[in-house]
């Protein structure tokens, strides 16, 4: 039992240690210091998987399960940090590249000369309203991710409210790209 | 004496019942001509001319009638030929959004009881 929960719990950190080097929308600090907590509580459950292995007396595997009990007390706070690293990461990519689509939209329209018209004006003064709008949100959310630092728990703490907290960026960002959308169809 | 001879049984034990009931094959087939003959004619030439008909039809929807699994297919590829390169990356953003909507969420932590001992 105790063999088969470590080895549950090797395979999700190392899924979430894989995800949090594939996105590339968290800032650097926040990322090193949860992949090293990652890493580490990797190493250590394979640590204590491979002493469960070699134990036969009933005490000392009691023993170990316990440690193992009070040592990995903030396994679950950790995994929700990474979790919500994630999900911001993620919505911050998709701003990014939501920004850079903009220019080059602006540049295809001045081309084609059709940028001064008054419809194509406004959709282009929406799209950089509801931007400007997700980047405050990012942007403050970064700030005070990095002021309250990884091992405090603020973002583990985050995690409950990442729904409600994240959903307005979600829809700026939906309707921007739907304002982007609008302009390369007038 | 000879007409007698030829309906008198030579067996004299068999029944009449078990006598070859015909003796003559028919030599008359039927013939398409003699239905000319026939006075009333309408309804057969109606019947073929429907039966025609339904062939006809059968034969028709079956050839014009496509798999929709291709229809599908060529639709979705003339839909992806129609994208140009700012298009395709707007619809590209699109789904990514969706696929990263906070509300839901891909990889919760997993029910594993972290207090578990065996005493």
């Amino acid at each position: 039992m105790g063999i088969s929960r470590d080895d549950v719990l090797i395979s999700y950190l190392d899924l979430l240690r894989l995800n949090l080097i594939a996105t590339e929308g968290i800032e650097l600090s926040l990322k090193a210091e949860y992949l090293t907590q990652l890493e580490t509580t990797i190493d250590y459950m394979k640590n204590h998987q491979e002493n469960l292995k070699n134990l036969s007396n009933r005490d000392q595997v009691a023993l170990s399960l316990s440690t193992f009990t009070a040592d990995q007390q903030n396994i679950e706070k950790l995994a929700n940090g990474v979790l919500v690293l994630l999900s911001v990461g993620n919505l911050q990519i998709i701003y990014d590249k939501a920004v850079a689509l903009k220019t080059d939209i602006d540049a295809y329209l001045n081309i084609k000369g059709t940028f001064n018209l008054p419809e194509i004006d406004r959709a282009s003064k929406e799209t950089n309203r509801s931007l400007n709008s997700a980047k405050l949100k990012l942007d403050t959310f970064w700030a005070d991710a990095l002021n309250y630092g990884g091992k405090s728990g603020y973002l583990a703490s985050f995690y409950d409210n990442l729904p409600s907290e994240m959903n307005p960026v979600y829809v700026n960002l939906s309707q921007s790209i739907s304002y982007l959308s609008e302009l390369l169809s007038i | 004496m000879s007409w007698r001879n030829e309906n008198n049984q030579i067996n004299q034990t068999e029944f009449a019942e078990q006598a070859q009931f015909l003796e003559d094959r028919p030599t008359n087939f039927f013939h398409f001509k003699d239905l000319k003959k026939n006075k009333n004619l309408r309804p057969f030439y109606l019947l073929a001319l429907v039966f025609f008909i339904l062939v006809a039809l059968f034969l028709v929807q079956a050839f014009s009638q496509k798999p929709p699994e291709d229809e599908v297919i060529n639709y979705q590829v003339a839909e992806d030929l129609q994208l140009d390169p700012l298009n395709q990356r707007v619809y590209e953003l699109k789904e990514n959004l969706k696929m990263h909507d906070p509300t839901k969420q891909s990889l919760p932590f997993p029910e594993v009881d972290l207090k578990f001992n065996i005493n």
